[in-house]
């Protein structure tokens, strides 16, 4: 709480701080007329693009608000987002995007997209077991749908959508070079490209990143429970320190001359460590690699015919994750393990679509866009090698050594599996301010059989400063191949007859500009979750279903030249229908505070402040409380200090305040997932052009 | 007789030599003077001065300066300007390179041209012209967009406007008034004027407009750089009370457009780059130039008001538009 006044203090401190902004010369001011404003400048330089009036509940940040707040890692930015939560889970401490309530320890239920192409996991339904985060400096904005997107994207936009847009060469100022450096041991570096090359409008962005990762400590896990069973001498590292080292290079390119655009992406994430521990015990010694490649050729002719605008694109994803873990620590289970429990798991798949789109307009009043494409998922290589095996029981029993069973008893099984989808939509203004939008997507899956998935949005331009939107939508997730193929594991088998989950959600939203520099949103939300996947007991069924509501509301003010102050609130109520009981882990309640205060041209000021509060435990789980908290970060930047040079200085966690994430129920790791405290970093950048 | 013919003859070829002659004089004066008009040789240096600006700014005179060098065959000497630069500098650097033209771009470096001693023909781009410095004889290419591209479009779009009411402050924009008043009749629009001298005024003026104006035939019209439009009280009151009303709004101001405008042009920097060389090739031959707003296509639409308006938009239409506000989701 006292960190919550402090940053309205902060806030209101910016406020009166503010008098009339003074240009800095004649021409500034006199160039800002031609265009209206210096936003506009962006928008019609193509630098920043203008938001789309989607018929859904979205919002979007732009690489400027991402700089602003001073965000290392994707996960910064998305916690802003109202009604989203990053949590982690033990294993990597993988985030878990918890939207509206909805959240599990894979987290398959959010969809994230790079470039509107899907870069979902098939083996386990996330963004991959080894993600090891994202950096930020080549993002151009990210748009984040909240509920449904099936009807369009196909499977996984189920409680949300993430879609995160790269630069393109109009956005990188010829050429910038940048370096960060702070606490846990951190460096980062980057370079970044932006011009024309024989022709082509080309970027390039290359990032690296090193760190130690924050150690904050764990007083007991999963193996102090187990050496709570023997008489032998305890072994577990707890209490202990999480590790979260990693290493991580993020290369993209991106080349476009008239109706083609193609584009690669490589991401390759090294040492990642293991956090609290897949097994929820500590490990010091495991870590996994991951290789992601990504590419895709785009054509667009919005001249194709009269009425036909018509778009082709094939993509390709390859993933690749490497695990090297010691799931329980050296001299485990009675000393059954003198090296401990250890597993090495790796997961080799490809993903190939063929996506082909047209918007028609050759009828009045109406946008049609139909779709159809293919998309094929090649899990082509599963690996494992083990010291155990798990008997029925379960019982983890030793096998002597270190064993290849990737041939005799693997986790998982090479598969295959075939998509076809065809889409159409219609947006039909059927009277003045009236736009009826409705959509239907079929999805074939060779496993699992058909999905049909619709969306209605009525959009009424209500009056000049208030838009209002009634939705509903249909959209599913898939199940994951672990969740259809895992076998030789009795606490966790996969199930081939599963069913998508499906969810189906009604909103009703309001957009209102109170005046031109205050702009309000309100939305209002219900949803009901059919057939969740769950291992239960230990194969995975559909079982569950659970339903929620709440409202997520924003607002966003430009107090003057010098200030902007952006707010939102979300909350949530969602119950477990299997338990009777409020889901679990997510907070019910949130609130976000940013203030950006420009000092002059050159020094700026920004502070952000997260609160979540009222998370509940799982039901069974008898522990206390979650504990809230409030998190303050400041920024401090000096834009153009020197020709060509920025400079920042950040404070995340401010206030060392103490954050933690829940760990999985019942609570082999009794007091939660410890997160970062206070870390300090410097960044210098330099642009050449 | 024969004498006669002769002298005939001699007659004849002494007019056909005369004729030859003038004609060949005439060809000779055509091309040496179409040399000496062309005035802007290889040889020819303009010097565009600019001030050193801050992103996004910068873009600007790095987009006039391309477009200068795209239209003319003179050598573009460039030299950007600080806060801090020194007239004598200044005054060396014009000795030095003696250009033909100097081109002064940005409100603040009109100051600078009578600190300086220079031959050089001066003319003005990037900047805002009042009426008295437009009467003054400056030359120069105005960052206020020529109104013909706007009217042409409006009567594309909705061709049942008959009337453009404009409120402006005739000691700024009165000169743009005369110019816009000739393109909307070439657009089959008539201009109404509303000459105002404050905020005041201007209020009242857009009241009155709202109450007696037919919405179906009357369109208004807000310009850029006026000093009775108040942006911060006004023009949000205009716009919702054109919403209510249905009525029609165009503006000079692009960002006008997001704020619920139909209609508004975009600067198109390498364009009055291109009309200063022009204008350079017209000093240099000693014709007049005077002030030229800046010539621009590049048209910004709100959809939204679009279709309050109950406007339709083709998709050939839109596809023509630099920017369609807001954003076409293509989800």
């Amino acid at each position: 709480m006292k960190h919550f006044v402090t940053a309205c203090l902060l806030t209101a401190c910016f406020a009166f701080l503010s008098p009339v902004y003074a240009y800095d010369n004649d021409d500034d001011f006199s160039l800002a007329e031609a265009y209206g404003d210096e936003e506009f400048i962006y928008i019609a330089t193509g630098r920043k693009q203008t938001v789309s009036e989607a018929p859904a509940v979205a919002s979007i940040i732009s690489a400027k608000s991402i700089r602003q707040m001073g965000a290392r890692d994707i996960d910064e930015v998305l916690e802003s987002i109202p009604g989203l939560h990053v949590s982690y889970s033990a294993g990597g401490y993988n985030p878990i995007y918890q939207i509206r309530g909805i959240t599990s320890d894979v987290n398959p239920q959010v969809l994230m997209l790079i470039n509107g192409i899907p870069i979902t996991n098939v083996f386990a339904g996330d963004r991959s077991q080894a993600w090891g985060g994202m950096p930020v400096e080549n993002i151009s904005r990210i748009e984040v749908i909240r509920g449904p997107g099936s009807a369009i994207y196909g499977a996984d936009a189920y409680a949300g959508t993430i879609n995160i847009i790269t630069k393109n060469a109009t956005e990188i100022d010829g050429l910038e070079l940048g370096a960060s450096a702070g606490s846990f041991n951190e460096y980062r570096a980057w370079l970044q490209y932006g011009g024309e090359f024989a022709g082509w409008q080309t970027a390039f962005s290359a990032q690296l990143a090193d760190t130690n990762g924050q150690k904050e400590k764990i007083n007991a896990d999963a193996q102090t429970f187990y050496d709570g069973l023997f008489i032998n001498p305890r072994v577990s590292l707890a209490p202990g320190s999480v590790n979260t080292g990693k290493q991580s290079l993020d290369v993209r390119g991106d080349i476009e001359k008239g109706r083609w655009h193609i584009r690669a992406g490589y991401q390759s994430r090294k040492d990642v460590e293991t956090a609290a521990g897949l097994f929820s015990a500590l490990d010091n010694k495991g870590t996994a690699d991951a290789d992601r490649y990504n590419a895709d050729i785009t054509y667009q002719n919005t001249d194709f015919s009269e009425n036909w605008d018509i778009k082709a694109q094939y993509s390709f994803f390859n993933s690749i994750t490497r695990s090297n873990l010691t799931l329980l620590p050296a001299g485990t289970l009675g000393g059954a393990f003198p090296d401990g429990v250890i597993g090495e798991p790796d997961v080799y798949e490809r993903h190939n679509r063929i996506d082909l789109s047209a918007f028609y307009t050759g009828l009045t009043n109406h946008d049609v866009r139909v779709g159809a494409g293919f998309h094929h998922q090649d899990q082509y290589k599963i690996e494992e090698k083990r010291n155990f095996y798990i008997a029925p029981g379960p019982m983890i029993l030793p096998l002597g050594s270190l064993v290849d069973v990737s041939d005799t008893t693997p986790f998982n099984q090479e598969k295959t599996r075939k998509i076809y989808y065809a889409f159409v939509q219609d947006a039909w203004d059927f009277a003045p301010d009236w736009t009826l939008t409705a959509g239907l997507r079929y999805d074939h899956y060779s496993d699992f059989g058909s999905t049909l998935n619709p969306r209605l949005a009525l959009v009424w331009q209500t009056s000049y400063r208030l838009t209002s939107k009634l939705l509903y939508g249909r959209s599913f997730r898939a199940p994951s191949f672990a969740e259809q193929f895992n076998i030789n594991n009795p606490v966790a088998l996969g199930n081939p007859n599963l069913d998508p989950e499906v969810i189906d959600t009604y909103e009703l939203a309001f957009d209102y500009a109170a005046s031109d520099d205050l702009k309000l949103s309100l939305n209002l939300f219900h949803y009901t979750m059919e057939d969740i996947i769950r291992f239960n007991p230990t194969t995975a069924n559909n079982t569950g279903s659970q339903s929620g509501h709440g409202l997520e509301m924003e607002v966003n003010w430009q107090a003057s030249n010098r200030l902007n102050v952006y707010a939102n609130y979300a909350y949530q109520s969602s119950e477990d229908k299997e338990t009777d009981s409020n889901a679990a882990d997510a907070p019910e309640q949130q609130a976000y505070l940013r203030a950006n205060y420009a000092i002059d041209h050159t020094w700026s000021i920004n502070t952000q402040l997260n609160h979540v509060r009222d998370r509940n435990r799982a039901f069974g789980d008898t522990r206390g409380d979650i504990d809230n908290y409030t998190v303050v970060d400041l920024t401090l930047r000096a834009k153009e200090f020197a020709p060509g040079f920025e400079f920042a200085l950040s404070a995340k966690n401010l206030f060392d305040e103490t954050v933690r994430e829940p760990s999985l129920a019942p609570g082999l790791i009794p007091d939660d997932l410890p997160q970062a405290g206070r870390g300090l970093f410097v960044e210098l950048r330099k642009t050449i052009n | 007789m024969l004498l006669a013919i002769k002298e005939d003859k001699v007659r004849k070829n002494c007019l056909q030599a005369l004729f030859y002659a003038f004609l060949f004089s005439s060809l000779f004066c055509t091309i040496t003077c179409a040399e000496g008009a062309a005035g802007v040789t290889a040889d020819t240096k303009i010097a565009v001065f600019y001030p050193d600006v801050r992103k996004p700014y910068n873009l600007f005179f790095d987009n006039i300066i391309e477009g200068i060098k795209n239209k003319t065959r003179a050598q573009v000497l460039t030299k950007s300007f600080t806060k801090t630069e020194k007239t004598v500098d200044t005054q060396n650097w014009l000795i030095n390179n003696n250009p033909a033209v100097l081109i002064l771009l940005g409100g603040s470096l009109k100051s600078v041209v009578s600190e300086l001693k220079t031959p050089a023909k001066i003319l003005y781009g990037a900047t805002f012209f009042s009426d008295g410095e437009v009467k003054q004889k400056m030359n120069g290419v105005s960052i206020t967009p020529d109104p013909i591209t706007l009217f042409n479009e409006l009567h594309k779009l909705n061709p049942r406007i008959k009337f453009i009411h404009v409120v402006f402050h005739p000691e700024t924009n009165g000169w743009l008034i005369a110019k816009a008043r000739q393109a909307a009749t070439k657009s089959r629009i008539k201009l109404v004027e509303h000459p105002v001298a404050n905020t005041q005024q201007a209020a009242t003026m857009y009241r009155t407009i709202a109450k007696t104006e037919k919405t179906t035939v009357n369109a208004l019209w807000l310009l850029q750089h006026e000093p009775t439009l108040d942006e911060k009280s006004l023009v949000p009151k205009i716009l919702a009370d054109a919403w209510q009303n249905s009525q029609t709004v165009i503006s000079s101001n692009p960002a006008h457009v997001r704020r619920g405008a139909l209609l508004s042009i975009l600067p198109d920097n390498v364009r009055l780059g291109e009309e200063l060389a022009k204008a350079t090739d017209k000093l240099v031959k000693l014709q007049s130039v005077g002030i030229k707003p800046m010539p621009s296509e590049l048209l910004v639409i709100n959809t939204r008001t679009a279709k309050h308006l109950e406007l339709i938009i083709s998709p050939t239409q839109e596809s023509k538009f630099a920017l369609v506000y807001p954003r076409k989701t293509n989800k």
